[in-house]
């Protein structure tokens, strides 16, 4: 009698490939929303525009707490499995956010200094850059600290079980 | 490290690679890197291996 098993390896292989492929995927669409943000800023915008970039962010973010929940369905908290998870790590949070926080506002300033359309000398780079940080940094924080809270929380409670 | 008593075993059923994956639903592939040890399988594969050779896991994939 034959053992209808499936091919643990492919299955294995198979997922690594899916996860390295979403992670490209979701970088890729996030340095779409910033060259388009930066455009959106400059240039006349039109509805269709405006419309496709909040399309493609709200899905940006639908697949980021699709991902999350799906991890804490499962117990597992997401980016935190090496951590105890009686506590849950704040200061993490803060750091992460602190780091997209400083990659969107220099990547924004750059983008715009490299196509040539700054023209506001280093005093207005280090205003931009600061108001834009302090900008994705509350918005990551807030985005990144509840949602990775409620799933720790999630993940804690089916661990108990 | 290769794992000889899984090869001696099958030797043993006169089947190949391909006729023990054929008969547990996994690729030959699969069967080649657990003989060389290059993949580690769970142990429901582990027991289907067994089953199919006529083995317990002692006899294949313990190691004393």
């Amino acid at each position: 009698m034959k053992n209808n098993i499936q091919d643990e390896r492919v299955i294995s292989e198979g997922l690594k490939a899916y996860k390295v492929s979403f992670y490209v995927l979701c970088i890729g669409i996030f340095f779409d929303l910033i060259i388009k943000f930066n455009l959106y800023s400059f240039n006349e915008s039109t509805l269709e525009t405006a419309l496709a970039f909040l399309i493609e962010a709200l899905l940006l973010v639908t697949v980021f707490y699709l991902n999350i929940f799906i991890l804490a369905s499962k117990g597992i908290a997401p980016f935190i499995s090496d951590v105890n998870l009686d506590k849950f790590p704040k200061k993490r949070y803060a750091l992460i956010s602190g780091i997209i926080g400083g990659v969107i506002s220099v990547g924004l300033w750059t983008i715009r200094f490299c196509t040539g359309s700054w023209e506001y000398g280093l005093a207005g780079a280090i205003l931009f850059c600061t108001i834009i940080y302090i900008f994705t940094f509350v918005i990551a924080f807030a985005i990144l600290f509840v949602s990775f809270y409620a799933s720790f929380k999630i993940a804690k409670k089916k661990q108990v079980e | 490290m290769k794992n000889i008593k899984l090869i001696v075993a099958r030797a043993e059923m006169q089947m190949s690679q391909t006729d023990l994956a054929e008969e547990i639903g996994v690729t030959r592939q699969t069967i080649s890197l657990i003989e060389k040890g290059e993949y580690n399988p769970t142990l429901k594969l582990c027991t289907a291996i067994c089953k199919a050779l006529g083995k317990t896991l002692n006899d294949i994939f313990w190691e004393a």
